[in-house]
This record gives structure tokens, sequence and C-alpha cells, in this order.
């Protein structure tokens, strides 16, 4: 007995020194992005890093802002975990949310009920084309083994074009000249907690016990890890692994496009192609390194949260919005290090 | 009419065949080139930067390549080395590669102006890299199936241990066909941006690296197929730019831009359906770990 | 096992290689413990040891891919060093792997041109230096196949050739036999004995095939726990003083039978036909049947379709022609899961289709019942099937099971897959069984299993047999299908080839059988 609870000691101090190694590469690569930064546009450091800082936490609109994309992000995350978790790469998170976004925008158009009844029937449309948009992708694999990556990708595109042509056509706001919609009625319009974080955030927040009781206590997401850990075994034990990935897909695709939701009622009020801010990318970072655990994804969607808001703040000062991949790239490559470190040890 | 299309196709179609076979010699080896995407769009910057730097249109290839043969480098140490998994740090390399080609133009080259020269037409009006393309392919072929080291990696794409104990250095194979793959997807982006392009902007690629993945996929990972698919969908994006030129335009023109992409979905859907299923390379997707001596 | 060829002298030569104590360690256990070894040119030398002896340790530090703690090897004479098994082989030094070393889409030719020096790769160079090899030494391989095409003998003559081609002095051989159908066996013998005659040294490393040990070998050398325990000239032992040797004391191998008491037909295959992954017949019309309270043990060595016939019946596969009927009920090309409710259990012939290494043990043992009461309940909600699981009736389960199938170490909350074979097995064979199946597949229960495990399993099944389940053994181990089955048949060719009474059954008759012979006699065991 006494081993065991030496062991268990041992892991835990290792996962903290690995968690602090980590934060200390983290930190020091930032440093030198944001060096890199102010050489190349022959700025001073010091200006960029209190930009950051006013950014993020500095000001209460930056830690509103962070809390802001947090929202929009975690959601893409839980989504595209489903997948990842039955063992489908899902890179279509993007295409998934832009239908979100175009149900909402439907449904905000054309029908004129009362504003609870709207939203619910946003909700459901909205989950159901993106559920519809991401079992495209899983029929193709599970019934004729279409890898994921061309598929779900490819899709994204054609949702990209859809969303194009809609918004600069039938639905174009007639005020503006590029391809954007017209806004949402006001009724549906979901209130500030304090601008610019929306109350759709409680919504976002309500997602995360809700997908954590679908992957852990439901008889669903039991056979979802099981088909994503070991095919073999769950075929052997009776399982029909094609119907649990296409459903698989299709709640990740539902899920994804609730995101989309949550961007036209809580943000921008309309919906347009480069609404999606790349979440449906970052939001595989925030997954991955979240382990697909919602309760981590909340915390690693916060952290990409924070550095995406910090380099966006530092546009104003001429600043690429490239640089946003750039970390994202790193934290990317970073985040998965630990593996790396505890094999290291292991040694 | 006809001529001036196949002209059109010929001289854009290095840039699909180039770029299908960097990933397909890396993946041949077994390690997947997920970052295809943004290494091509660094490709293209860094053949800019070198027109910024006051250089001609080869030494922008060669600026091309060097940034390929740099993130190939990081895509091998990170997932062969560290043992890290491939599809995470494709993407990790994906992003930071686009990244860096969108902040270096946005920070230096942006604004500029810059045109840059295309190259000179050889013989039958094509310039010289279409036939470097063609050759590419024969070479490939040729290496794969006479010579030692293309057997060798088609052994450590199958199975590395058997290659180990058949004493194949399995890293140093792993090595070449990753970063030299990777520098080839580079170039493509080059020639992309010198000769086709003649510039650079954010979405010049728009998936189409992602085209090139796919279309290693679709073509069952034979070189040959990775040219006929490459031809195949550079004639699809020719012809539907044709089209845009005359004012047809059959399908909403945003669906045109991206036919390209829907055509080679159907295509991988297709050969998934109908076609040989085998040809991938057992070992595909694993990093390979040594023996403890 | 036919007599030692008599009248034929083997030449001792001198020695090729030689080991001197030779020590390898790992963390808890000295594999190999200072062990001394010497083969001479022309000797067949076999290495005999149960699993765990440390043959494996010793196999590697011979072929280089190991470096010896201690000890040293020395090559003709010279003291060598391997850090590699390419310098093994420029010393002459060979290894036949049980797991082929062979890559399936390449043809022979180029696999054994893996790794040559040289930017060309000259192929037709290597088939004609292949076809001359092969014609030589009487093994007969065609260096233009696919690997994929060929059989499993092939195979192994293919990785002989491949040590053959590099001009190896001595050939290490990993378990040669344990792959083959007795005519095969016999086949290789006459080649290793033939290459003998012509100088070759080989080793034949081998657990557990002591009449063919008797048969081919001039010299055994025997390990237990690391350690050399006997050095002695085949001529001057017989099987059951090696067996001692082997395991330090009297090997008691039988299991008390116990009479089948049978109760009605429960399982009927009938003219079950089937095709296997490349599109080949690897069921011909197969007919059996199997009675509730018996044990049917279908022998065979593997790639005879045995695999092929159990995935059928399971429902992973499907049938061409024929029925599978359980119970009277049509259930030919049902799904698995309507099978495995209509109390079928399976025992996988591959583990690790079996357990799910991510998951905990006890989601593990759940992983057949977890869609039913009490293990997932409803709540209010209107669905037909359950939704949520009843963790608590999951973690109870769990704890019986460990308790009653003594799976290590018992706890249900860590991942099942840092447990070692004999335990995953146990969990499979937990949560199939405490459902109680009426009939029960299991292909190859105890393969690679230590001995606890091993005997754990062999009576769970009789357990079964009691409680009169009708219970399908198919099993590579004779002495298991001997032991356990009341009717033994034999899977040859994706055919039953004969149906024998399992008392009255000779391993002899059965081994002919197994080869598609009709010859049921066997020959009388040797004595000393």
């Amino acid at each position: 007995m006494n081993r065991v609870i030496k062991l268990k000691i041992v892991l835990d101090k290792t996962k903290l020194s690995n968690l602090l190694i980590l934060v200390a590469i983290v930190g020091i690569l930032f440093f030198i992005s944001m060096i890199a930064i102010a050489a190349g546009m022959g700025i001073d450091i010091g200006v960029i890093l209190s930009m950051f800082v006013e950014g993020t936490f500095g000001s209460a609109f930056g830690i509103l802002s962070v809390l802001r994309v947090t929202t929009g992000l975690v959601v893409v995350s839980l989504g595209l975990a489903v997948a990842f978790r039955v063992g489908v790469l899902n890179v279509g998170g993007d295409g998934q949310m832009l239908w979100g976004a175009l149900a909402t925008m439907a449904v905000a158009l054309y029908l004129d009920l009362p504003a609870p009844l709207m939203v619910v029937l946003i909700f459901v449309l909205s989950f159901l084309a993106g559920g519809g948009w991401g079992l495209i992708a899983g029929f193709l694999k599970a019934k004729w083994g279409v890898h994921e990556l061309v598929s779900t990708l490819m899709l994204n595109f054609v949702a990209i074009a859809t969303m194009i042509e809609i918004s600069s056509g039938p639905w174009q706001d007639p005020v503006v000249l590029i391809a954007m919609t017209k806004m949402i009625p006001e009724s549906i319009r979901f209130p500030f907690i304090s601008y610019p974080l929306n109350s759709v955030f409680i919504i976002a927040l309500a997602l995360i016990p809700v997908v954590y009781v679908l992957m852990n206590k439901t008889v669903v997401g039991y056979k979802i890890k099981v088909v994503g850990s070991n095919i073999n075994a769950a075929e052997n034990a009776g399982m029909n692994n094609k119907k649990i990935i296409m459903l698989c897909m299709f709640i990740s695709g539902g899920i994804c496009a609730l995101s989309g939701s949550l961007l036209v009622l809580g943000q921008y009020f309309r919906a347009e192609a480069n609404m999606t801010g790349k979440f449906g990318f970052y939001g595989i970072v925030a997954a991955v390194l979240g382990k697909c655990r919602p309760e981590l994804m909340l915390v690693t969607s916060f952290i990409l949260a924070f550095f995406i808001t910090g380099t966006n703040s530092l546009r104003v000062l001429g600043v690429s919005g490239g640089f946003v991949d750039v970390i994202m790239g790193i934290l990317f490559i970073v985040g998965i290090l630990p593996e790396l470190l505890s094999r290291l040890r292991r040694r | 009419m006809i001529d001036v299309m196949i002209i059109s196709i010929l001289e854009f179609s290095p840039i699909l065949i180039i770029a299908g076979m960097g990933q397909l010699l890396s993946q041949k080896s077994g390690v997947y080139n997920l970052g295809i995407e943004g290494i091509m769009t660094s490709g293209a910057v860094f053949a800019v930067l070198a027109f910024f730097l006051g250089l001609g249109s080869w030494e922008s290839l060669l600026f091309g390549t060097f940034i390929g043969l740099i993130f190939g480098a990081l895509l091998f140490i990170l997932s062969e080395k560290f043992k890290l998994d491939q599809i995470v740090i494709g993407f990790g390399i994906w992003f930071l590669s686009l990244g860096v080609a969108n902040a270096l133009f946005a920070t230096v080259l942006s604004g500029e102006g810059l045109t840059l020269a295309r190259f000179e037409p050889l013989i039958f009006s094509l310039n010289p890299m279409v036939f470097f393309a063609f050759a590419l392919v024969a070479i490939f072929i040729y290496i794969y199936s006479k010579t030692n080291f293309g057997l060798s990696v088609i052994a450590v794409g199958e199975d590395p241990k058997v290659a180990d104990t058949s004493g194949i250095n399995v890293e140093r194979i792993r090595g070449i066909s990753v970063i030299v793959g990777s520098g080839l997807i580079g170039l493509a982006g080059a020639y992309f941006a010198v000769h086709v392009l003649q510039g650079f902007t954010y979405v010049m690629l728009s998936g189409y690296g992602w085209v090139a993945f796919a279309i290693v996929l679709f073509a069952r990972w034979r070189a040959s197929y990775v040219l006929f698919g490459s031809l195949f969908f550079t004639a699809i994006t020719t012809i539907v730019t044709r089209l845009n030129i005359l004012g047809i335009t059959l399908l909403p023109l945003t669906f045109m831009g991206y036919l390209p992409h829907i055509a080679v979905l159907v295509g991988l859907t297709l050969t998934m359906i109908f076609g040989k299923k085998s040809g991938m390379p057992a070992a595909l997707g694993t990093p390979y770990k040594k023996e403890e001596k | 096992m036919k007599k030692k060829d008599s009248g034929k002298k083997v030449i001792p030569g001198k020695v090729v290689l030689e080991a001197k104590g030779i020590t390898k360690r790992f963390p808890g256990l000295v594999a190999n413990d200072h062990i001394d070894f010497e083969i001479r040119a022309g000797e067949i030398h076999a290495l005999l040891g149960e699993n765990g002896a440390g043959k494996s340790t010793l196999m590697n530090v011979l072929y280089g891919l190991y470096r010896p703690d201690e000890g040293e090897l020395y090559s003709d004479g010279k003291k060598v060093v391997f850090n590699s098994p390419n310098d093994a082989i420029k010393h002459g030094i060979g290894m036949v792997h049980q797991h082929f070393m062979l890559i399936p889409t390449l043809t022979v030719a180029e696999n054994i041109a893996l790794g040559a020096s040289g930017v060309l790769s000259r192929l037709d160079e290597v088939e004609r230096k292949i076809s001359a090899i092969s014609k030589e030494s009487g093994l007969n391989v065609d260096p233009k196949a696919k690997v994929w095409q060929l059989s499993v003998g092939e195979k192994q003559r293919v990785e002989i050739v491949k040590a053959l081609y590099r001009g190896v002095k001595v050939l290490i051989m990993d378990e040669p036999t344990a792959v083959l159908t007795p005519p095969e066996v016999k086949e290789i013998m006459a080649i290793i004995r033939s290459m003998a005659d012509k100088g070759l040294a080989v080793i034949p490393f081998i657990t557990h095939k002591l009449p063919e040990v008797m048969a081919i070998s001039d010299s055994v050398t025997v390990l237990r726990q690391g350690k050399v325990v006997a050095r002695i000239k085949t001529k001057e032992t017989c099987e059951k003083d090696l067996a001692k040797s082997m395991v330090g004391r009297e090997v008691v191998l039988r299991i008390k039978r116990v009479e089948a008491k049978k109760a009605g037909v429960f399982l009927e295959v009938k003219d079950l036909c089937a095709l296997n992954d490349k599109g080949l017949p690897a069921l011909k019309n197969v007919s059996f049947s199997i009675e509730q309270g018996e044990i049917f043990g279908i022998a065979g060595v593997s790639g005879n379709g045995q695999r092929e016939l159990a995935e059928v019946i399971v429902g992973l596969r499907k049938s061409t022609r024929g029925k599978v009927m359980i119970g009277n009920k049509d259930l030919t090309n049902c799904s698995t899961a309507k099978i495995l409710d209509s109390g079928l259990g399976h025992i996988p012939e591959d583990r690790s289709k079996g357990v799910v290494g991510e998951l905990s043990i006890a989601e593990n043992l759940a992983l057949e019942l977890y869609a039913k009461e009490p293990f997932a309940y409803k709540w209010f909600l209107p669905w037909k099937n359950r939704i949520f699981i009843n963790q608590d009736e999951v973690s109870k389960y769990a704890d019986r099971l460990i308790a009653e199938y003594n799976i290590m170490p018992p706890n249900k909350n860590i991942k099942a897959g840092t447990l070692s074979g004999g335990n995953a097995q146990r969990i499979i064979l937990a949560r199939v069984l405490s459902r109680k199946p009426k009939v029960l597949i299991s292909n190859q229960p105890t393969r690679g299993l230590d001995v606890g495990s091993t005997e754990f399993i062999r009576n769970k099944l009789i357990e079964q047999k009691r409680a009169n389940s009708a219970v399908l053994l198919i099993s590579e181990d004779l002495d298991e299908i001997m032991q356990l089955s009341d009717r033994i048949a034999v899977m040859y060719g994706g055919e039953i080839v004969g149906i024998l009474p399992g008392h009255k059954a000779k391993i002899d008759g059965i081994g002919l059988l197994m080869a598609g012979s009709k010859d049921k006699s066997g020959a009388s065991c040797r004595r000393r």
C-alpha cells in the first residue's frame, strides 16, 4: 500500500513540474515572438508588451474580450473533442459553424415568432444543420473509408462558398457593399453582460457539463470511447462501428454549429464568411491540449483566447493577424511536449 | 483555343505536381506532412522576399525551397526524433508556417507593389519548371523501383522494424524523405508566386495545398496517378478560370472557385468506392521506436 | 516421431560461435546468468527453455540486437562485439525470426535485397542468386513472388534463403516449427539437416517441441531461469529428461478428465463456406454440431480457416453459403450483437481485440452488458434504449469479477492496457463467462500465457462444460486439445478432415490428419 501512495505522490510531482516547464517554455517563446514582432516592425518592445497586457488583463475591456473569445472557442472545442474521441479528425469545424450561422439567419430573417420560441428553434435547427454537415463526412468515412481530413476540409470550402453567395446575394445587407447578411432583429439579440461579454457565454458554459455527461455517463459516450480506442474490440463486443462513427460526427457537427449560432446571437448579430475567426482550427488546439476532456478544454480555450485577444489587440500598432497563427502553431507544438517530458523522465 | 488551354493547364500543373510529389515522398516513408498548406504559403512568401531583396526568379524558387526544408526539418525532429504525434505536429506546423508567411508579408512586403518576373518559355511555350515537374515524377518512379534507396523508403514506410533489422537506417531515410519532400512543397508554393500569380495574397492558396494532399490519397500513393490527378484537377481549375473570363457560370462564382476542392473530394470518394483500396504505406502515421539495447 | 536418420555421420567441424559468461540484466530480473555456449560447423545445437527462461534474450545477444552486460562472444575464435544485427551478419550469423521480418507488398527478391549497399538495386542479379541458392538448398523459393501471396511455410523458407544469401555460417532459428503443419515440419527438418551436412551451424530455439528436438538436433542446451541447466548430446537423452530439466520437476501434464453429459445439440454448422481477406476460399463446406455439456476441439495449425470459422459463427464475417444455427435459431450472417444476445460467448484469438487498453478494467468488464439493466437506466426519457450508465452497478460488477477471476492488480480503475497477457485474458474470460453463455467459442485461449493463467483458463473451460455450455475450443496446442476435448476435429485447408473421440485420439494420428492424410495410426513413442 505504501508503494502505491509513494507512486501517486511522485506522479503528481511529475505533473506539476512538467506543467511548470511547459509554462516556462511558452513564456520564453512568447517573449521571443514579441521581440521578433518588435524588431520587425520597429516598435519598442515595451509598447508591444503593454499593449498586449492592456488588451487582456490590464483592463476590464480586455478581460471581457478574452471571455468573449472563450465563448465561441470552447463550444467548438467541445464539438471537435467528441469527434476526436471516436477517432475521427474533424477539421471541418469552421464549415459546421457556418451552417449553424446560416440556420440562425434563416430563422431570424424569415420567421416572426415570440423571441424564446425563435431562440429554441434556432438552436434546434442549427444543431441539425451542422450535424447534417458533419454527417456527410461521417457517412463517407464509415461507408467508404474516405479520409476525414479531406472530406471535412473540402466541405468547409463548400460551406464558405455557400455563405459568401448567400451573404452577397439574397440575404445581403443592402446598406453595406461587402458580403454580409442583414442584421438579426433586436428581439432575439442576447443581452450583454457587460460589453463586449455577452450572455451567450452562459449558454456556452452550460454546454460543458452537457458534453461531460454525454461522454462519461451515457451509453453513447461509452460506445464512442470504445470505438475510438479499439475499433476491433468494439466490433467483437457487438457494437455497430459505422453507426457510432456517423452518430458521433453528427453530434460533433451539431455542437460546432451551436458555436456559430452563439456568435450570431451574441456577437455579430449577422453572418459572414469570416465570422468563425478560424475557431474551427484553433478549437483543435484547445481540444488536443485539453485532452478532449470538457473540464480541461474550458481552461485551454481560455488560455488560447488570452493569446488570441492579446495578439489581436496589437493590430492597432499595425501588427499582422498572421501572428495569431504563429502563436497557435507554437502552442500546438509546445502543448504536446509534456508527453515527451514524461517519456524522458521514465527512462 | 484548345492548345491555349492545354498550355495553360501545363503551366499551372507544376504547383500540384511538385507539392503532391513532396507529400508523396514524405508519406511513402511513413510520415504525414500536414503542414502542406502553410509550407506552400511560406514558400510563396519567401519567393516574394527574394524579389524584394533584388534577386531573380530562380533565386526565388531557391528561397521557397529553403523555407520548405526548414519546416520539413522541424516536422522531422518533432515527429520522429521526439516521437510526438504526427498529426498534432503537422497541424502545428501548418499554423506556424501559415502565420509566419502572413506575418512576414504584412510586416515587410506588403504595399511594395512587387511584380515577380515569370519564367521564359523553353519549348512549346512551356517554361522549364513544367519539364522539371514531369521529370520529377519520372525520377521518382525510377528511384523507387530501381534503386536501393527507393526500396529502403518503401520498406520503412511499410514496416520500419523489418527495415531496421535489414540494416536500413530508418531515421535517416525518414529524415531525407520528410525534409526533401517539404522542400518540394515549398518549391511548389514559390512557383505559384513567381510564375502563376506573380505575387502574393493572403488567400492565394485557399485550400489548394490540401487539394495536393488529397491527390496523394486519391492516387493511392502511386506517383503516376499523382501526375494524372494533378493534371486533371489543374485542368478543372484552368477551365473554370477560362469560363469565368468568358462569363460562363454554371454555378455561382464562388463555387466555381472551389470546384477543384469539390472535385478532389468526389474523386477520392469514387476511388474508395470503386478502386483498389490498398497501396497505403502500412506504417504511415506511426513513429518508429527502436528496441532497447 | 520418426527415428533419426541413422548412418548420417555429422562431422563436427571447428567451433564457429562461442559465448562465454553471457549475462544480461533487466530491471528486476537477470535474463541471462553467466551462460556459456558453443556451436561447431555442421552441428545442429538446439536451445531449449520455457517462456521466460532467457531464450529470447540469449538469442538477441547472439544476433546483435542486445549488448550483454557481461561476457564475450567469439566468432571463429576471435572476440567480437556486435552493436547491431548488421555486425552479426558481417560475421556470418543470421537469424530466422518466428514472426517473419518480411514486407508483404514486396517480392521475395526485393525483401532479400533490403539493406544492400550500392545505388542501383539490380534486382535481376538478386533474383538469379536467389534461384541458385534456392535450388542448391532445396528450398524452392520463387524470387518474383509477392510475399503476401506465400503460405506460412513458404515465408519461412524465404527467411532462410535471406540468411543464406548473406552467406551465414551460423543460422539462428526462432521456433522454427511453431507455425508449420507436420509435413512442412518434416520438410524443413530435412532441409536443415542437409544444410548442416554442408557445413552450416544451426541453432534452433525451441519452447516445447521436444520430439522435434530429439529428431533433429545433435546437441541440446537447456535454459532455466536464465542459467544453463543441461548441455548434452541428443543421443544421450530423451524427451522426459529434457522436460524435467526445463521445468525443474516432474511434469504433470494431464488435467483430470470429466465425462461429458451431452444434452442436445446447441450449435450447428452446416455446409459453411466463406472467403478470407484475400478473397480466396477459407471455409469449404464445414459441417459439425456441438451438444450442450461437451467440449468440441478443433485442432490445426493457424491459417487453415480456424479464424474465419470463428468469425463467421460470431457474425464478424459473412458466409457465402451454409448455415449457422444456435439453439435451433438460424443466425447465419446476423449481426454480432444479435448473436451475442442469443447466448453466445466469444473469446477472440487476438487478445488485443477483446480488451480496450485505454479504458479501465471496470469499463472493460462492462463491455458486453453496458446497454442492459441494471447497468444502464432510462430515467424518465421516452427513448427505446437505455441512456445512462449506472456507475454503481458497473463498479460492483467489476469488484465481483476481479475477485472471482483473480485479476491482478485488483484495481478496477486502472487502464486495462497496463495488464499482463494473462490478466488481460482473465478480463475477457470474466466478462464472457459471467454472462453464462450457452455456447462458448474460445479461440487460442491460452496462447502466450504463463503457466498459472493457462491452468486457470483450462479449468474454467471445464467448468463451462459442466454448466452445460456447448464449448468450441480452437487451439494450436495439441496437448490442450487432447486434454480438454470430448471430441476432436481437425481442420486443414478450410475443411474438417476428421472428427475423433477425445479419449481415443493419438497425437500422431491427429498430426497426420492435420496434413490431410487419412491414416490415423501413429508410431509409438520413443523410449530410451
